[in-house]
């Protein structure tokens, strides 16, 4: 993938830490705040995309969300992390869009064919979460309430960290926990009875 | 049957498993388009040229100001704090020769609530410690979109003299650089700065003060009766919610916006 123009991100070979080129953004320098975008670009599509359902509605938010957190940087500390800074701010962004185009689709899971999206080495549970399990839980996923689906997506599909989430979120980490726990417990009585997940997971760790 | 339901855990590992199959479109660049944005908002100086430390300086200023009004307590010291668009002028006193003041501000047209959604550029949050608005309109700020929320009075929520309503709440955007929408006169001893709960900085304005709108058609001077609880959430959303309620009561209120 070709990089644009890549900013000088490094002092000797050393990456710019975020919070150097967010300090250097706030100076002025836009080099550094594409950095930051080139960093972030990916999770922050991916986040607008799993909230508006939509890869045109999901771009715009995410380009709209990096303008504006580029002059809000005041407001962000630089030795606070970036990453669910500017996720807080797509989110919002994505949340308006989808909104504001009144599409009540559910959450974005076009499924890839065949082949795991991401890393080329798939986990156990993706070599074995297929057929009838998987459309069952992506049919109860679909039926779940907005905010729980979003919860879902941030800690299992972002795999956004509780304390990241609480940033998203704008809310205590234990808010994070309760809504969680409460978001996983109406998708499993979403789940149609019958269907067991054990028989085709296996432990984690292998 | 219930127990026929996978486990939590199951659904855990499940959910993890269906993370990997999701087919996301190609990420775009965005640098190009994000860098275009930001040049032609140079261009046209729109913002500022450093956007950080703009506000950042304006913050050591806040923090400057706050611990020189706890010094000077009692002087005649104006100081200004600013949270989101809206900028709060300590006064000695509130002027009793002021020139007219106008009745309160236009709230304008009522709209339902689905329509404001589409029509403002964020989401707008609704207190879930209250019951749907009484009324919803749209105003157009300095600089850029707003909202205004009103509830009647209710129990727990009295009446602001002297208008119909027990509780009003505004949001808009206000961007660090932007010229601020409102500038409050607020006499010495009636505001504080202080945190929600969530970590946003809010200030809290209590009796009569001053509200001045820079509008296209010049300054507007409207004298504000309630108590009033200005703080900035996510997304550079500035919420105003004016009330009778106490502090803690408003905090509380505040805190279920979302």
């Amino acid at each position: 993938m070709r990089r644009e123009d890549p900013v000088p991100s490094s002092v000797e070979g050393r990456p710019l830490e975020d919070a150097e080129l967010t300090e250097r953004a706030k100076d002025g320098d836009v080099r550094a705040y594409e950095e930051l975008v080139l960093r972030y670009r990916e999770v922050a599509c991916r986040t607008a995309y799993l909230i508006t359902g939509n890869a045109a509605d999901a771009e715009d938010a995410a380009q709209d969300a990096f303008v504006k957190a580029f002059y809000a940087l005041s407001r962000f500390r630089s030795d606070a992390p970036f990453r669910p800074w500017i996720l807080r701010i797509v989110s919002n962004e994505a949340k308006n869009r989808r909104r504001s185009a009144r599409r009540r689709e559910g959450l974005a899971l076009r499924l890839a064919e065949g082949r795991p999206s991401g890393d080329a080495a798939p986990s156990p549970e993706a070599t074995v979460l297929s057929g009838e399990t998987r459309d069952a839980l992506v049919a109860a996923l679909e039926r779940l309430p907005e905010g729980d689906r979003h919860v879902i997506a941030y800690r299992y599909f972002l795999d956004l960290s509780e304390a990241e989430m609480a940033i998203v979120m704008g809310c205590r980490r234990g808010t994070v926990k309760s809504r969680l726990a409460r978001a996983l417990a109406r998708l499993r009585e979403a789940m149609p009875a019958g269907i067991s997940l054990s028989e085709h997971l296996e432990p984690a760790d292998g | 049957m219930d127990d026929a339901r996978p486990s939590v855990m199951e659904l855990e590992h499940a959910l993890r498993g269906l993370a990997r199959e999701i087919a996301y479109p190609v990420t775009p660049s965005l640098v190009p388009a994000v860098r275009s944005r930001l040049a032609a908002d140079r261009v046209q100086q729109l913002r500022p040229p450093f956007p950080g430390r703009a506000l950042w300086s304006r913050r050591r200023i806040l923090v400057l100001a706050v611990l020189g009004l706890l010094v000077l307590a009692g002087a005649a010291v104006a100081a200004r704090l600013a949270i989101g668009a809206i900028q709060v002028r300590i006064v000695p006193s509130l002027s009793t020769t002021s020139p007219t003041f106008e009745t309160r501000p236009n709230l304008g047209g009522a709209i339902p609530l689905q329509q404001a959604r589409s029509a403002v550029s964020f989401p707008i949050g609704l207190p879930s410690a209250l019951p749907p608005p009484d009324r919803v309109s749209l105003a157009e700020s300095y600089v850029g979109d707003r909202v205004v929320l009103a509830w009647r009075p209710q129990v727990g929520l009295s009446r602001i003299e002297p208008t119909p309503w027990g509780a009003v709440l505004m949001e808009f955007v206000g961007f660090a650089g932007t010229k601020e929408v409102a500038v409050k006169e607020v006499p010495e001893g009636h505001v504080e700065y202080l945190q929600l709960p969530s970590g946003d900085a809010a200030l809290w304005i209590t009796g009569p003060h001053d509200l001045v709108l820079r509008t296209a058609a010049g300054e507007r001077r409207f004298r504000i009766t309630g108590n009033v609880l200005i703080w900035e959430g996510g997304g550079g959303v500035t919420y105003r919610l004016e009330t009778t309620l106490s502090r803690p009561d408003a905090l509380r209120l505040a805190s279920s916006v979302g």
